[in-house]
């Protein structure tokens, strides 16, 4: 059983989504879901902080890729938190998620983007 | 009264013979007695009267031979007296003596002849005159004469001209100086003296002469003699007569003899001759044969009397004796036959009449007896009765009140109704769609419940007619006291066939009672009598409607009860019956064993999932209370344990939550515990609950005895403690309830003992060493309390190989990656590099399942080495293999080649093998 949690709150009105634990082919499809729920159609994007993620592997980022596309349909913008020494952020890299949707070290620093974007 | 002795004197032994046979048999006997007598008696008197007739012949014969022998000296003296004569007197001659001759001759009328010779044998002178001159000196008495002779007796000469036979005397004519001077002869016929004897004898009487030789002389037997005939030689008892010696004859001793006779054979002495006189022996023998008839015919009558007073006895006597003889041996036996008047002798008449009144005076006392023994055996039915019925409702009512299994009870009542109360008792009840079940079916004879599920396929009862279905309408019980057929066409059986089968059963008394609940008929017991032929009366129906009144509240409870009980045990059973996590070098057993008495559900659960860092959590609960209270307790608790436990919350933290939750829903004990395959350690939390046991692989066995709390519930905002412990690989942990050790209410401590014993030295897997505690601990009785179990062995994965097998499914992939890392933990792999080498094994693993399989059960195989500072693994599947379709497949063969030094897909007409290389940054001890 693959668990995984997410949790939202707002960050001076940018909804910021906190997702632990481990995403794979078992749970991607619930993950998506409540991650494109966080965003309100008012919001000018999402922040999802990968920080606790343990697992994350091409399922997920297709996941990612997917959100991104959705958020963009209506013209939000997608940022990621992935500290430097994060275990996924290798297959992130791999996977040239990098050149897509934007990678930031810490929360500010997506907060900072989505903020320049307004 | 003992018949035995009675039939033995009046029934006859084959071996005695009756009175008729007796009495035929003496008639039989009689008869050939008589019939013997009489022909012994003629043999005797025809013996006797032979002799008697034989002697008296050997008189006569006697008799006739002195008349002979008188005749002969006659004529020896004659002669006598003539020779002197003639001796004294002149000249010889025939002119001299010639006249006195004559005279001599005709003085004896027997003599034939008289003549003298002279010396020389010539003739010189003869009585008639003629011969003279002619010799007969040849003669033999003229011989013997001639030598001497005093006086001769000629043998029997035949005469040449007249065939006569003739006898000669002669003796010599002395002169007075003594000499001889001549010869004198006297010749004569026999056959003149046997005829003269004749003339005295009766007709049939016959007298022959014979000479010394035996030469018949003369026989007044009618019959003409040959000179051959009368020279044959004699018979023996002649001979013997012509000896001396007088015989008696009998049969045919004369050659001449044409029939039997009898008579004597006499001599004659003085001519040496002999006489035999015969009489025929048939008219003799005719005489004593007619009498003998006479005496046969006496016999006759005698029998034939006999027959006429044994036939008399038979009819008048022995005929009615057997009849009542045999009327005796039916009153002997128990019957009451008529006793017909037979005409017979007046006694058995009489003794006909005394049985009658004796049978009527038996039949009478046996009725007035019967009639006593009647009335006080319906007395004690009556009473058995009763009692029976009392037992009856007494025993069902119990039985009734103690069980919750209403289609068992019901069954069971009805075949506790059979036979003291029914010979037939049958149980139909409305199921919860409103159809008719027939529970049961019970008759003291197999057979006939056979029949009677037969009757009731064939034949389904109409619910217009069926009485079952009417009470079910009515509510109203109804008692049929005696069945008829117009009954049973009112009651729906109007064909013969059907008329015959319930003939079959022998239906005599009816009663159906129905079962009500709150005024509603949920079913109807029918009672029948059949084979007994008893009847139900009012007060069975009072006892049926009480019995009925019972089940009813039976049922209801029951039913109250199943469904409680069904909700109950579907909530255990989904808590219970789940599928123990699989994982590589982790064995898990689980059991749950129900109390003995118990009809409720208990509220023991164990839970064992993997957390998603690879450890292992391990709970057992134990929900204060029974049935659905608990069982939904039990859920929530389960629930909530296991999505703190996948949070991440820590056993004491877990712990503290929990109990927040329990606030409002009773009590419970729980022992949680995380089992860490990756550091080998235990990290547990204890609410109360009997302390889990860790078997370790030398057999010693030790008590997780820290970590302890109070129970959940017990105390709002109570703290719980935890505690950690290292195991050793191949230790396995066993978690339980307290009813594996709470027996014979012996104290908890030294239960515990029992347990720590018991497992002691069997440090096996999970579900042998399971199967072990249960066998010591219960002793192959179930328990007072239910009991459950659930007991984890980890073995230390093999570093130098990992093999790994999984249904080729999504779900597989957390249980592929945890057992992955744990042994890449094992093996002191860095975190970093665990995760690289997880991402691609499963990005390997999920090409295997998307692609690769339609049939579900297909499996993936990983084989896993770490050899020279690298790994290698093999993915192995056996589908075929397509290229990547989609953005993310493409990137999942993209990550597998960033991720590993090498990548190979060998995709084969068997299965795709995708092999993973990786060089490892630092040295790995194996």
């Amino acid at each position: 059983m693959t668990v995984a949690s997410v949790r939202v709150q707002l960050m001076d009105g940018i909804p910021m989504a906190t997702l632990t634990g481990e995403v794979d082919i078992v749970n991607a499809g619930e993950i998506s879901g409540q991650l494109f729920a966080a965003a309100p159609n008012t919001a000018t994007g999402l922040i999802v902080d990968l920080s606790g993620v343990s697992y994350l592997d091409s399922r997920g980022v297709h996941l990612l890729f997917e959100l991104a596309n959705r958020l963009r349909m209506r013209h939000q913008g997608l940022h990621l938190v992935v500290p430097p020494r994060a275990l996924i952020r290798r297959v992130l890299l791999l996977t040239h998620v990098d050149s897509v949707i934007p990678l930031h070290q810490d929360v500010s620093g997506a907060m900072g983007a989505l903020k320049a974007e307004e | 009264m003992d018949n035995g002795s009675n039939m033995k004197r009046i029934n006859l032994s084959p071996r005695t013979w009756r009175l008729g046979t007796t009495l035929a048999v003496s008639v039989v006997l009689l008869f050939v007695f008589l019939l013997s007598i009489a022909l012994l008696t003629y043999q005797a008197m025809l013996r006797e009267r032979r002799n008697s007739e034989v002697d008296s012949a050997v008189i006569v014969a006697r008799t006739m031979a002195a008349q002979v022998d008188r005749l002969l000296a006659d004529v020896e003296g004659t002669t006598f007296t003539a020779a002197l004569f003639l001796g004294g007197g002149p000249a010889l001659d025939q002119s001299h003596t010639g006249a006195y001759l004559k005279a001599l001759q005709e003085q004896y009328d027997i003599l034939r002849a008289v003549f003298i010779t002279d010396l020389a044998g010539v003739v010189i002178a003869s009585a008639e005159g003629e011969g003279i001159g002619r010799s007969i000196a040849s003669r033999p008495y003229i011989i013997a004469l001639r030598q001497g002779a005093r006086t001769v007796w000629s043998d029997g000469l035949v005469g040449l001209q007249s065939g006569e036979v003739t006898v000669a005397f002669a003796r010599p004519v002395n002169g007075v100086d003594g000499t001889t001077r001549a010869f004198l002869v006297a010749a004569f016929y026999p056959l003149r003296v046997t005829a003269r004897l004749q003339a005295s004898l009766p007709r049939d009487a016959a007298v022959t002469l014979f000479d010394r030789r035996g030469f018949i002389l003369a026989t007044t037997y009618p019959v003409r003699l040959t000179p051959e005939q009368r020279s044959v030689p004699p018979a023996p008892e002649v001979r013997e007569a012509l000896e001396g010696r007088p015989v008696r004859t009998i049969g045919r001793p004369l050659p001449f003899h044409r029939e039997d006779r009898y008579g004597a054979v006499v001599p004659v002495p003085r001519a040496h001759w002999a006489l035999a006189f015969g009489r025929p022996l048939a008219p003799l023998q005719a005489r004593l044969r007619a009498q003998l008839e006479r005496q046969m015919i006496a016999v006759g009558i005698a029998v034939i009397l006999a027959s006429i007073v044994f036939l008399i006895v038979l009819q008048r006597v022995v005929r009615p004796l057997e009849s009542l003889a045999r009327t005796s041996a039916a009153i002997a036996r128990g019957e009451r036959p008529q006793i017909q008047v037979e005409p017979g002798a007046v006694e058995a008449g009489e003794l006909a009449a005394g049985l009658r009144s004796m049978v009527g005076a038996i039949a009478r006392r046996e009725d007035e007896l019967h009639s006593a023994l009647q009335n006080e055996q319906a007395a004690r039915e009556a009473a058995e009765r009763a009692q029976s019925r009392l037992t009856f409702l007494t025993e069902a009512s119990a039985m009734l009140a103690t069980s919750l299994d209403y289609e068992e009870t019901l069954r069971n009542l009805a075949r506790m109704a059979v036979p003291q109360f029914a010979d037939w008792a049958t149980v139909d009840v409305l199921d919860e769609n409103g159809r008719l079940e027939r529970l049961g079916v019970a008759h003291v004879d197999p057979a006939k419940v056979e029949l009677a599920y037969e009757l009731q396929q064939r034949f389904p009862p109409d619910p217009r007619t069926s009485g079952v279905y009417r009470v079910i309408r009515s509510g109203q019980p109804e008692l049929y006291p005696a069945i008829t057929d117009e009954m049973l066409r009112a009651a729906g059986v109007y064909d013969d066939e059907r008329l015959r089968l319930v003939w079959e059963l022998k239906f005599s008394s009816i009663m159906l009672v129905p079962i009500a609940i709150r005024g509603e008929t949920v079913g109807v017991i029918t009672f029948v009598w059949a084979e007994s032929g008893r009847t139900y009366t009012n007060d069975d129906l009072h006892l049926a409607m009480d019995l009925a009144r019972r089940a009813a509240r039976a049922v209801d409870n029951a039913r109250l009860y199943r469904r409680t009980r069904n909700t109950a045990e579907t909530l255990q059973r989904s808590l219970l019956l789940k599928t123990l996590p699989e994982l590589p070098g982790i064995a898990i057993a689980a059991r749950y064993l129900p109390a003995r008495m118990e009809t409720e559900v208990g509220g023991d659960w164990y839970d064992a999932f993997p957390l998603q860092d690879g450890r292992i959590g391990l709970v057992m609960g134990d929900v204060a209370g029974r049935g659905v209270e608990a069982g939904a307790v039990m859920g929530q608790l389960q629930n909530a344990l296991r999505a703190y436990a996948m949070e991440g919350h820590e056993p004491g933290t877990l712990m503290e939550r929990l109990n927040h939750m329990m606030e409002a829903h009773g009590m419970a004990t729980v022992f949680y515990l995380v089992f860490d395959p990756d550091h080998w350690t235990v990290r547990y939390a204890n609410a109360g609950h009997p302390p889990a046991i860790v078997c370790a692989p030398d057999g010693t066995v030790e008590m997780l005895e820290g970590g302890a709390s109070l129970p959940l519930g017990g105390s709002f905002g109570a703290v719980y403690r935890e505690a950690t412990r290292a195991i050793m690989p191949g230790s396995t942990i066993v978690l339980y309830t307290d009813g594996l050790i709470e027996l014979r209410g012996e104290p908890i401590d030294a239960g515990m003992d029992r347990l720590v014993r018991a497992a002691t030295g069997h440090a096996g897997l999970p579900d042998g060493l399971l199967d072990h505690l249960v066998a010591t601990m219960l002793k192959g009785e179930p328990s007072a309390d239910d009991v459950a179990l659930l007991a984890l062995r980890a073995e230390a994965l093999d570093a130098a190989h990992l093999h790994l097998r999984f249904p080729a499914l999504p779900s597989s992939l957390p249980r592929l990656r945890h057992a992955l890392r744990r042994w890449l933990v094992q093996s002191d792999i860095p975190p970093n590099e665990i995760f690289e080498i997880s991402v691609a094994v499963s990005e390997a693993f999920s090409n295997a399942v998307e692609h690769a399989y339609a049939a579900g059960d297909a499996v993936v195989e990983i084989n896993a080495r770490i050899a020279d500072g690298a790994l290698l693994i093999e993915v192995q599947d056996w589908g075929k293999w397509r290229a990547p379709r989609g953005a993310h497949r493409g990137r999942g063969l993209g990550l597998m080649r960033g991720l590993m030094d090498e990548v190979a897909v060998t995709p084969g007409e068997a299965g795709t093998v995708v092999r993973l290389r990786r060089t490892l940054r630092r040295e790995v001890q194996v």
